[in-house]
């Protein structure tokens, strides 16, 4: 009699299990949508160097680095910038005068005005017009080969890359070291910490 | 029923988790390069108004210009010193003195052609001036405070230097003077033919 009720509810669950299931997940989906991973890091390289006070030449190259992680390989645009502090507030740091590219470091203990960066963005420098300003040579971003391209953006002058790889890539850019734009350094630049910040973002 | 909508919300927040860190990742970052630059401390000499001759009669000496430009980059203050030293037949010995009160202010010369010993050189400094064979001593005039740019000290007895400040960006003149009668009993006929000299030397101090 035992076995016999035991059999007949084991049929009665198998039968009726189907039928609620069935009920319930019918009723129930979700939609998660997952977006483009974005991010992008600092990753060493150096940002420190001294200058001589006899010529203006930096002792060292700079060598800014960054990681850009995504998880597609669709095409994804970024912005890379130099800015640089002044009285006032932060200005564009870069300027091209023909074929080459300078960046402005500014003195960050003593804040040069504003018009001391409009001077040497003329591409011709006056250097009483320039103090605690001082613009050295500066490469375009590394291009990765299938992965990261580079074009410099002479009218925002700033950098446009495009990503279209799937997982990590590395990039940077390069101040190289060795003497200042001409008429960009002289005594008119106190002594102080020079400073300009770079700045890589995904447009979107 | 209830037991899968628990289920359903479970699934629901596993999800929402997972993508959440993706959701979190910056996409700007940036870094800031700095580059050191500290005081510019230059001196150079102004290269004229340095030789002249010695009237054997009067021992008055054609007036001389040892003078300096000085070149900084910040209106803080810096400090300098002007000395001098005169050769001698051991090492050279220092060659400013500003006798307190009575005498002036003078510069050794010493006979490079016929070296003197330096304690005829420290018997004028010293203010003995009884023996001082092959040394002469003239008239100095320090370049005076320049107001606002820089500023003349007290003369340092124990270190044998003139002081002074700059506060002053840029490019500064410091015109020094030597010119004159020979201090009294520093020139007489002990004092052999030749060329005499001193080193003037005007240095920025860390």
């Amino acid at each position: 009699m035992r076995k016999y009720d035991i059999f007949i509810s084991l049929i009665l669950f198998v039968m009726n299990a189907p039928i609620s299931f069935a009920s319930q997940s019918a009723s129930y989906y979700f939609a998660a949508d997952a977006p483009p991973t974005k991010a992008v890091a600092a990753n060493g390289g150096n940002i420190n160097a001294v200058i001589n006070v006899d010529t203006g030449a930096l002792s060292a190259a700079f060598t800014p680095a960054f990681t850009l992680t995504t998880n597609t390989g669709s095409s994804q645009a970024l912005t890379m910038k130099a800015e640089a502090n002044t009285q006032g507030g932060l200005q564009n740091a870069v300027l091209d005068a023909g074929a080459v590219k300078y960046i402005i470091l500014t003195n960050s203990n003593i804040l040069p005005p504003v018009s001391s960066l409009t001077d040497i963005k003329t591409g011709s420098p006056t250097a009483a017009s320039n103090p605690n300003a001082i613009a050295y040579t500066i490469n375009n971003p590394a291009a990765v080969s299938g992965r990261l391209t580079v074009a410099y953006n002479s009218g925002n002058k700033n950098w446009d890359l495009v990503l279209f790889h799937n997982g990590t890539t590395n990039t940077s850019i390069t101040v190289p070291s060795g003497t200042p734009f001409t008429n960009t350094y002289s005594t008119d630049d106190e002594p102080g910490s020079y400073q300009a910040i770079i700045t890589l973002s995904f447009n979107n | 029923m209830k037991k899968h909508l628990l289920l359903s919300a479970i699934l629901g927040g596993v999800l929402a988790l997972s993508i959440a860190p993706m959701a979190n990742a910056a996409t700007t970052a940036s870094q800031t390069v700095n580059a050191t630059l500290a005081a510019l401390k230059s001196i150079v000499g102004k290269g004229t108004g340095l030789s002249g001759t010695i009237d054997p009669d009067t021992g008055i000496v054609t007036a001389l210009a040892p003078s300096f430009t000085m070149t900084t980059n910040t209106n803080s203050a810096l400090t300098l010193q002007l000395s001098a030293t005169a050769p001698s037949t051991t090492t050279p010995q220092q060659a400013l003195t500003n006798y307190a009160g009575h005498l002036g202010t003078y510069i050794v010369l010493a006979n490079t052609t016929v070296p003197a010993v330096a304690a005829a050189i420290t018997d004028i400094t010293g203010g003995v001036l009884t023996s001082n064979a092959n040394a002469i001593a003239f008239p100095f005039t320090p370049q005076a405070t320049v107001a606002g740019q820089l500023t003349l000290g007290a003369w340092n007895a124990g270190g044998s230097y003139w002081p002074y400040t700059l506060t002053h960006k840029g490019n500064t003149d410091a015109n020094n003077a030597i010119a004159g009668t020979a201090l009294a009993s520093s020139y007489d006929t002990n004092d052999e033919p030749g060329t005499y000299q001193a080193t003037i030397t005007m240095a920025f101090i860390p």
